[in-house]
């Protein structure tokens, strides 16, 4: 069997498209779980809030506790089910590093700018996640960013259009869209 | 050349599936709808290479259950592993065969 130069470019290709094509299906699916824990966490915690906004920050303290070592337990059952022994913390201390990335990055920003209102408080993070998923989508597949966006635009038409509600937008609206972004991430 | 061509996965769907399968690691295994996506195929087809990789020892194809849907994962040997690194080799051993050509024709052209 003779393989010319240019068949074999082709082929190399192909092998590279391929890799790339699993690589993004597989990322989607391990994200998934991710997607539905945290729409939970938004969809009871912002409802609370709008209930109880004088306990928010005790409240947003528990429910950040709760879904980190979730997202840590989900991490660390993925590592261990497709990684060997001495790589199944690999994934988990990725995500202890990118949550205090976040969390740092949170609590530096509100020192700086100095949100006043609740609903100022609530929609920033909203949208640095939705920055970081449109981010992300630009290099891991089209799905995350197209969440990013869904995310963006409906935290900013419920800030200027229905800021008294925000949160409540957030809960319904902010967690509805991460679960059924879990649900088509699953289904890739 | 030191590698020769492997008759079998040169065909370009095993290719490409020889090719997603291993950018998993040693332990992990493809689930078959993933397969199917990544390479671009339809059941039917996906179905009978996987046949000629698996009944090659390339692949090892597993059947189970997660509740009551059937689900099948397809994983790479050691064997496949092997040959699918010797036919990448082979592949860039044409490539860098020809490279002299190929800058000679593009100097002649420019």
């Amino acid at each position: 069997m003779e393989i010319s130069s240019d068949q074999a470019f082709e082929a190399l290709d192909e092998v590279a498209q391929a890799q790339h094509r699993l690589g993004i299906l597989r990322s989607y699916r391990y994200a998934a779980p991710y997607f539905f824990l945290w729409g939970g966490i938004w969809a009871v915690g912002f409802a609370l809030t709008y209930v109880l906004q004088s306990r928010s920050g005790t409240l947003w303290t528990v429910l950040d506790v709760v879904g980190f070592g979730a997202s840590v337990a989900i991490a660390r059952r993925q590592s261990a089910q497709r990684a060997t022994i001495r790589g199944a913390w690999r994934l988990p201390l990725r995500l202890i590093a990118l949550f205090a990335t976040g969390l740092g990055f949170l609590v530096a920003t509100y020192a700086v700018l100095q949100p006043h209102s609740t609903a100022q408080f609530a929609v920033f993070p909203v949208l640095l996640i939705a920055a970081i998923y449109i981010g992300i989508g630009i290099w891991r597949g089209p799905r995350w960013w197209i969440a990013g966006v869904a995310l963006a635009v409906l935290v900013l038409a419920a800030y200027f259009l229905l800021r008294p509600y925000v949160l409540l937008w957030l809960a319904g609206a902010g967690g509805g869209v991460l679960v059924l972004t879990g649900a088509w991430l699953r289904s890739a | 050349m030191d590698n020769d061509p492997d008759e079998i996965i040169h065909q370009p769907l095993r290719l490409r599936i020889m090719a997603a399968l291993n950018s998993l690691g040693p332990h992990e295994a493809a689930e078959f709808t993933q397969l199917r996506a990544s390479v671009r195929a339809t059941d039917g087809n996906l179905g009978a290479h996987l046949t000629t990789l698996e009944r090659a020892g390339y692949i090892a194809v597993h059947k189970d259950f997660v509740g009551r849907r059937p689900r099948t994962r397809v994983a790479m040997t050691a064997r496949g592993r092997g040959a699918f690194a010797r036919h990448i080799a082979y592949l860039r051993e044409v490539i860098e065969a020809a490279e002299p050509s190929r800058e000679t024709t593009s100097h002649t052209s420019g």
